[in-house]
């Protein structure tokens, strides 16, 4: 274990009894910051009680410490909790690299597209009450999107193609990227361009605002065909909102964040909370770390609050979230989900012609990517694990099989994203001995 | 919660201890009028106790309620037992709007083709006596289906083409609608034309008179290669007198009816019992709900009793029809079937050609539909579910995955039908807790 003077100021890592930690390096518990009720899920205990070496997470603590040293990554949070019990919390390096501000296991994040699987949850929450079916095509709750074109190609002048949708998207097929929507990120394809164009993704006009236009703006593939990461879980919050009779981040917060114990997790970081935000680095060409210009924190809910991407929050939150997946749809006692509806969520919903548009061995469920074939994947999951991620590094997992979930967060953009994604699932499998 | 009359007067939810009893809307035990002999199956349980949440039932009695409160069904009669045990009863709205009598626990519905997998039990049962086997020709015991043809379109002067059938039809096809018998369901295809002028499914006439009429008409497609809903379970009530040498509705009462305790369940309904029989409903033009009825029903037994729709019953005797099902074969003790034998009938016996042409994710077993593929079924069932229906709503599903089975009665034709089927599927599934 290194013993550089930032590791002892910054990295604890939690373990309850001290005559447990079998390593020099560890530090003893840090409570975490914000006040919950006495729970009786993620209490803290010894990682050897739920089948977990202490030395071996020596490796994903060091792991996690030397992207920090290697100037990859400004700082890391991260938690693993197993058989409902946390096991192993790590901080390190900083929220403010300039500042010199450190990381802290209450830092908040921007989780960006991890705010899916809660608009999903909510969603699914909204289908447990009979408001929908999976089969019902969406246009019966948004008449708009009854009579959408596809995008097919473009004629021998350059001008788009369009043929008539051959049936409108169903619930499932929004909830699992096939409905043929697009995003309006980054991607060259015309229907992509269209929604950049049109401004359909913006936070600052209300949701209606959004499914306006999307109901003039063709889809980029026939409903249930292929798989396409798409704006259709900021369609779902505006359902949310439809079905419920009650605003979206409203939902979110009456019958989600409350209930779960999720403290910090909203729409926006009140100004008193500020000083907790984690700034989104990049590297610069010399590799250097460098500020990311991603916009300001917002201080005061949007009037389009985004249920594909609005959300911050802490590691802690959202392990509280994950861990209620993983216990079948309820924590500490509040049930948000009957088992059998978080089954479905990490089953995988495409059809045999849309499953080869999604990476090897992954399928999707209803708003996660869900491990088929953990080999074809080349992953340590076992088969039925799922996850998600944010635009800004943050990620997650839940395996059901070895009955364990991860939150890692991170503010990122770069290549660092996808390294310290990949090394703590080899880092966290190695660690489950029993 | 409502507090209309019909409501306090017929809406029982069952919970045995009035502890447990959360909301107001629920009411407490109504004893089924139909006296039972004590049986250690289908006893009246707190729903905890087989991991069925009180709180999360209520939706499913409120989701009921509501259908009849808005007018969209005259009454509802729903039925879930778990773990052998009857955790949920609810009875909501009238037998008939028009003379308010209010819906009963042992109210009498026409089931129609759930009269099919009664029938298919009958049929197994002799299939254990080694009366017959799968794959026999089923020309072996109806000498005259030896020479059926197979139509194939339409000469120009109208008559049909015929193609010699390039094998006789067999057992297991006629167990699983892929036979290509004609039916009445579809009057438009000239087979079923044929069917509906000649009157071949005649309660009145001896199911002999079907069989020769039969022997003359075509089917609708080469056996084995298409699942087509069809008069095939008629066919096995005639088999079932060959078989056996007792006539059809004998063999139901001595061999089916009587061990199970299904004392209401019948091809006609007695005068001692009329006052219990609903009346079908549909919606009129405006929406609104008036009464359909088929008229009286048989008050002695029909001399062509149908094997595929001539029943009529209550939720009780169904359920403890599903039950004897779930429970691999026997109910209290009184074993119908082995477990190999309800496994085989809840296993798809399609062709992989026919199962092609059933919805998605669908198999069909031996006279039940049977979920192979939940998600791309878009349904929450567990894989393997089993179920069917009748043409006047009423339904039934069987979840040997979960260990519970479900019964519904309506009396309806109509929308109506699809969407209280729907909510049953949402609103059960999520009450599941353990």
């Amino acid at each position: 274990m290194r013993s550089n003077l930032k590791l002892w100021r910054y990295a604890p890592v939690i373990v309850t009894l001290a005559a447990a930690v079998a390593w020099a390096g560890t530090a003893s518990v840090e409570p975490v910051a914000a006040e919950r009720g006495a729970a009786l899920d993620l209490e803290t205990v010894d990682p050897a009680e739920v089948g977990i070496s202490a030395e071996r997470l020596e490796r994903l603590d060091a792991g996690m410490q030397r992207m920090v040293d290697e100037g990859k990554l400004a700082g890391v949070v991260t938690l693993l909790a197993r058989h409902g019990k946390l096991v192993f919390a790590d901080v390190v390096g900083e929220q403010n690299v300039e500042t010199g501000v450190p990381m802290t296991r209450d830092s908040i994040f921007r989780i960006y597209s991890m705010s899916k699987p809660i608009t999903g949850v909510a969603l699914m929450m909204l289908y447990e009450e009979g408001a929908f079916r999976l089969n019902d095509p969406v246009s019966k709750y948004i008449p708009g999107f009854a009579n959408l074109k596809v995008h097919v190609g473009d004629t021998a002048g350059g001008s788009p193609k369009l043929e008539d949708a051959n049936r409108s998207m169903t619930m499932a097929e929004l909830m699992s990227h096939s409905g043929g929507l697009g995003y309006g990120l980054g991607a060259a394809n015309h229907v992509d361009r269209l929604y950049r164009e049109h401004g359909v993704l913006n936070a600052d006009a209300s949701l209606e605002t959004m499914i306006d236009k999307l109901s003039g703006l063709p889809l980029l593939a026939q409903p249930g065909t292929r798989w396409y990461y798409s704006i259709g879980v900021d369609v779902q919050g505006y359902l949310v909102e439809q079905l419920s009779g009650m605003p979206f981040p409203e939902f979110l917060q009456e019958r989600v964040f409350d209930p779960l114990g999720m403290v910090d997790t909203a729409f926006y970081v009140p100004e008193d909370k500020l000083d907790r935000v984690a700034l989104i680095y990049g590297a610069d060409e010399n590799s250097h770390l460098e500020e990311a210009d991603m916009g300001r924190t917002r201080t005061s809910m949007p009037a389009g609050p985004s249920g594909g991407g609005g959300l911050w929050g802490t590691a802690d939150d959202y392990l509280r979230f994950t861990q209620m997946l993983l216990n079948g749809g309820e924590l500490d006692g509040v049930r948000l989900l009957a088992p059998r509806t978080v089954e479905m969520m990490r089953t995988n919903y495409l059809s045999a012609e849309a499953l080869p548009t999604m990476r090897a061995g992954t399928g999707f469920g209803l708003d996660f990517a869900v491990v088929h074939d953990p080999a074809a994947a080349r992953e340590p999951y076992a088969t039925g694990s799922y996850f998600w991620g944010g635009a800004a590094g943050t990620w997650f997992w839940i395996d059901p099989v070895t009955d364990l979930t991860f939150v890692g967060m991170i503010q990122h953009l770069g290549a660092s994203v996808q390294e310290v994604q990949g090394l703590s699932r080899n880092l966290v499998y190695q660690a489950v001995v029993e | 919660m409502r507090s209309s009359w019909t409501r306090r007067r017929a809406a029982a939810l069952v919970i045995p201890a009035l502890a447990f009893v959360v909301g107001a809307a629920l009411v407490t035990v109504t004893p089924t009028s139909t006296v039972r002999a004590a049986g250690t199956d289908l006893e009246t349980v707190d729903p905890a106790e087989v991991g069925l949440s009180a709180e999360r039932l209520e939706r499913l009695d409120a989701g009921m309620q509501a259908m009849v409160d808005e007018g969209k069904l005259a009454g509802v009669v729903t039925l879930l037992a778990r773990h052998g045990k009857v955790a949920f009863v609810d009875v909501a709205g009238v037998q008939d709007i028009e003379s308010q009598r209010p819906m009963a626990r042992d109210s009498i519905f026409r089931i129609f083709s759930m009269t099919k997998p009664i029938t298919g039990v009958a049929m197994m049962m002799l299939y254990e006596e080694g009366k017959w086997r799968l794959n026999d020709p089923v020309s072996r015991y109806i000498p005259s289906f030896a020479g059926l043809k197979v139509h194939t379109g339409e000469n120009a002067d109208g008559s049909m083409k015929l193609e010699d059938a390039d094998h006789q039809i067999t057992m297991r096809e006629l167990m699983t609608h892929t036979a290509g018998l004609g039916y009445v369901l579809n009057p438009r295809h000239p087979v079923n034309q044929r069917f509906m002028e000649e009157r071949v499914l005649n309660p009145m006439a001896p199911l002999q008179a079907m069989i020769d009429k039969m022997a003359n008409i075509p089917l609708l497609a080469q056996p084995g290669t298409r699942w087509i809903y069809s008069s095939a379970v008629d066919v096995q009530g005639y088999l079932v007198e060959q078989l056996s040498g007792q006539p059809f509705a004998e063999f139901l009462e001595e061999r089916v009816f009587e061990p199970l305790g299904m004392v209401d369940t019948a091809f006609h309904v007695p005068p001692a019992k009329v006052s219990r029989h609903a009346l079908r409903h549909s919606a009129d033009d405006n929406g609104k709900l008036v009464l359909n009825s088929r008229g009286d029903p048989f008050s002695t037994s029909p001399s062509g009793p149908s094997g595929g729709g001539g029943l009529f019953g209550t939720g009780d005797d169904y359920l403890r029809f599903t039950q004897m099902l779930l429970n691999e074969g026997e109910l209290d003790g009184r074993r119908l079937l082995a477990p190999r034998t309800v496994e085989m009938m809840r296993t798809n016996h399609l062709s992989a050609e026919a199962t092609g042409n059933m919805q998605p994710g669908m198999g069909f077993g031996m006279d039940f539909m049977v979920y192979m593929d939940p998600a791309a079924a878009g349904e929450p069932h567990a894989e393997g579910a089993y179920y069917w229906l009748g043409i006047d709503g009423t339904w039934f599903w069987i979840d040997p995955v979960l260990d519970f089975s479900f019964v519904g009665m309506i009396q309806h034709q109509g929308r109506a039908q699809r969407e209280v089927h729907g909510l049953s599927r949402n609103l059960v599934y999520q009450a599941i807790v353990h």
